[in-house]
């Protein structure tokens, strides 16, 4: 019966609701560090929530269906492609047309989609999966494969400028490298995260403009761009990308049922006992209070949830205490509550506001988007460290999910500009 | 003997004097040492319930969100003229019997005595609550008066006290806006435009400064993008001018923020070799 509720309902009732009862006299304890650590790396390691995959391959089929079958492109009546009956694209492509001079090409449908996310949510990601689902039918490449920004920002520009006209006079070569079928050279280009070529400071966005204007002559490709919602904002006020852009769509918010068909398998492939819940309370309460806790953000959930995990073990003193499977150890799901921010001062918050505006990125770039020194940066970023509102993964910062949808309510209650989830 | 045709005036005068004992007798009341303990004690506590007022409310506005400080400061002469009315409502009904003659005669008196000697004061005073409403300034302005530029920190009943750049107090009295322009940056909103001025060389690539100066607005941690950057062109005698007009989000960052417009701006001229204009030569003169 509760399954047949409408789901704004069951968000209300996971309000009141009370969290699943432990064992009576059980005193609750965090998770060991190691089972921290161990159940961080399984949640890095989580595919795409389905609802996200379902979606972005809907959205990216129609949106290419739609350009391919323009009619009013000479090229596609040329091309002699047809649609593959497997992936349903067409593989058709005409090599050789270049955007820098006179297309012929009249396609009146837009030749781009861009996809948008909170700057939590693994956008790349998102976009990867979908896009491998169709590796072998559909040819499709990152012309722009570097994975972290440049050093100097000032050479963006130029370097997206050599790629891409390095690319269009090897296309196949360049497809070969990327191991997609090579009997037709690639008509989609995929930019899994357009922040990576931005950065807030003096040249920082000239690549995105000549990105942005390339992209618009080129209209034998159809691109697909994925992007941070809080970049996406500032590259409007700056390049006025919405203008050049108009076919853009968001990534969708997780309901609760959304969030315990990810997570729940990873639960039980751990094998991590979870008590039963008692008949009177609503069996997707949690579940509820967790996505309306993480503003329906997957990676917010994610932490979230992990932060919600306590510990009962049932080891006798003298075991060895290795979970190795956490066969010792009972796990309890107590209310998740989206974490509380330390104290911040107003260079923390510029500090964390450029870290959402860009993602992630590196103490040197992020000091030159700020204009302070990398030492006085620097003391910042130890502090914040510690008090585990950043993290730091592969040299490069980030923001905590968990602390995300406070952090978001004190920045725009501070006047600064964000993206709207 | 008939004491009218005696001395007129004697009676006018003892009459006077029979009336004016006969007022005072009415207009006020017993003043009694409890009575006097009383009004001190109010004053007093006035007087603490202002320092405390005022303390609260700068404590508060910087503890609460941005958006809010501005609305909690601007609060402030509200409250401490709240208090002074009822520390003064109750001394009045403590000393006086407030009928509508005693109240007329009171006043008048008042009126004249006052005028003359408190003239500046009063008209500070009443400048002040004229001020309230028309709000040329408000707690948290960036105002500049009488040559002092400045927030407004403190609305006291007879100035505002402006807290300048270099870490000054000054206080303006009320009575200022009768004959001073007032000039106000921000009006009550956090944002306030800041002008930042650039010299260059007459022979610049104007359109390579004009993005050079776009670029150093938009990436400025400092900078409110909602507002409009607007940078405009002026030719002088020795070179030319660039105004670069750019909203910071806290208009108290203002000289901060011009700071880091300047520091870019000028790390982008140096790196593109963009010049400055020379001394002028005035062997010709």
């Amino acid at each position: 019966m509760s399954s047949a509720l409408p789901s704004w309902l069951k968000q209300i009732q996971s309000w009141f609701a009370p969290p699943p009862s432990p064992t009576p006299g059980a005193a609750l304890d965090a998770l060991p560090e190691i089972v921290h650590a161990d159940l961080l790396q399984q949640i890095r390691s989580l595919p795409i929530p389905d609802r996200h995959h379902q979606w972005a391959r809907q959205v990216i089929w129609d949106a290419v269906q739609t350009w391919q079958q323009d009619e009013a492109a000479p090229n596609h009546s040329n091309s002699g492609s047809s649609l593959d009956s497997k992936s349903g694209f067409s593989s058709g492509f005409n090599p050789g047309s270049d955007p820098g001079s006179n297309s012929l090409s009249q396609r009146e449908t837009p030749n781009h989609l861009v996809i948008l996310s909170s700057p939590v949510e693994p956008i790349a990601q998102v976009l990867m999966e979908v896009l491998q689902d169709w590796q072998e039918e559909l040819s499709w490449i990152n012309p722009l494969p570097w994975t972290s920004r440049l050093d100097d920002p000032a050479t963006v520009a130029t370097t997206v400028r050599q790629t891409l006209e390095e690319f269009l006079s090897h296309p196949l070569s360049h497809a070969k490298s990327s191991g997609k079928k090579t009997d037709d050279s690639p008509s989609l280009m995929v930019i899994p995260d357009l922040s990576q070529y931005f950065m807030r400071c003096i040249h920082g966005w000239e690549g995105i403009e000549l990105l942005r204007d390339w992209i618009v002559q080129d209209a034998d490709r159809f691109w697909i761009i994925g992007c941070n919602r809080w970049t996406w904002k500032f590259l409007n006020y700056v390049c006025q990308v919405e203008a050049y852009f108009e076919q853009v769509e968001s990534l969708p918010l997780l309901e609760g049922d959304d969030l315990e068909n990810w997570l729940l398998p990873l639960v039980e492939t751990l094998a991590i006992r979870l008590p039963k819940v008692e008949s009177d309370e609503p069996p997707e309460s949690y579940w509820y209070a967790l996505a309306s806790q993480s503003l329906g953000l997957s990676g917010v959930a994610a932490q979230i949830w992990l932060q919600s995990l306590r510990a009962i073990d049932d080891a006798d003193s003298q075991s060895d205490k290795t979970y190795e499977n956490y066969g010792d150890l009972t796990l309890h799901q107590v209310k998740p509550i989206a974490s509380s921010l330390p104290n911040l001062t107003a260079e923390d918050r510029y500090l964390l506001h450029a870290l959402l505006l860009h993602g992630n990125i590196s103490r040197s770039h992020l000091a030159l988007t700020l204009g302070d020194s990398e030492s006085i940066v620097q003391a910042r970023v130890q502090v914040l460290l510690r008090s585990g509102i950043i993290r730091q993964q592969q040299g490069r910062l980030s923001v905590n999910p968990a602390y995300y949808p406070k952090l978001k309510t004190v920045l725009s209650n501070n006047n600064f500009m964000v993206g709207e989830d | 003997m008939d004491l009218v045709h005696f001395n007129p005036l004697a009676l006018i005068h003892l009459a006077q004097l029979d009336y004016g004992a006969e007022l005072s007798k009415k207009l006020f009341t017993d003043i009694t040492a409890w009575k006097l303990a009383k009004a001190v004690i109010m004053i007093l506590l006035a007087y603490a319930l202002l320092m405390i007022t005022q303390f609260s409310i700068n404590w508060l506005s910087e503890r609460v969100p941005l958006r809010s400080r501005l609305t909690v400061k601007q609060s402030v002469p509200f409250w401490k003229g709240l208090i002074l009315l009822l520390l003064i409502v109750y001394l009045l009904n403590l000393f006086l019997n407030l009928s509508q003659s005693n109240f007329l005669a009171l006043t008048g008196t008042l009126i004249v005595t006052l005028g003359f000697a408190f003239k500046d004061y009063v008209s500070s005073i009443i400048a002040g609550v004229v001020a309230l409403f028309e709000a040329p300034y408000r707690v948290g302005d960036r105002v500049e008066i009488s040559g002092y530029y400045g927030e407004v920190t403190g609305y006291g009943l007879r100035g505002i006290q402006l807290q300048t750049a270099d870490g000054s107090t000054v206080t303006i009295p009320h009575s200022k806006t009768w004959t001073d322009p007032i000039t106000n940056a921000n009006s009550g909103s956090l944002e306030a435009q800041v002008v930042t001025d650039f010299f260059l060389n007459h022979t610049v690539e104007v359109d390579r400064v004009l993005r050079i100066l776009y670029q150093a607005a938009y990436s400025s941690k400092y900078t409110q993008l909602s507002l409009p950057t607007v940078v405009v062109v002026q030719e002088e005698g020795w070179g030319t001018r660039f105004k670069l007009k750019s909203y910071p989000m806290d208009a108290r960052d203002e000289f901060l923020y011009k700071t880091d417009l300047i520091r870019r701006a000028k790390q982008a001229f140096a790196q593109q070799g963009i010049t400055y204009p020379k001394d002028p030569d005035f062997s010709d003169v």
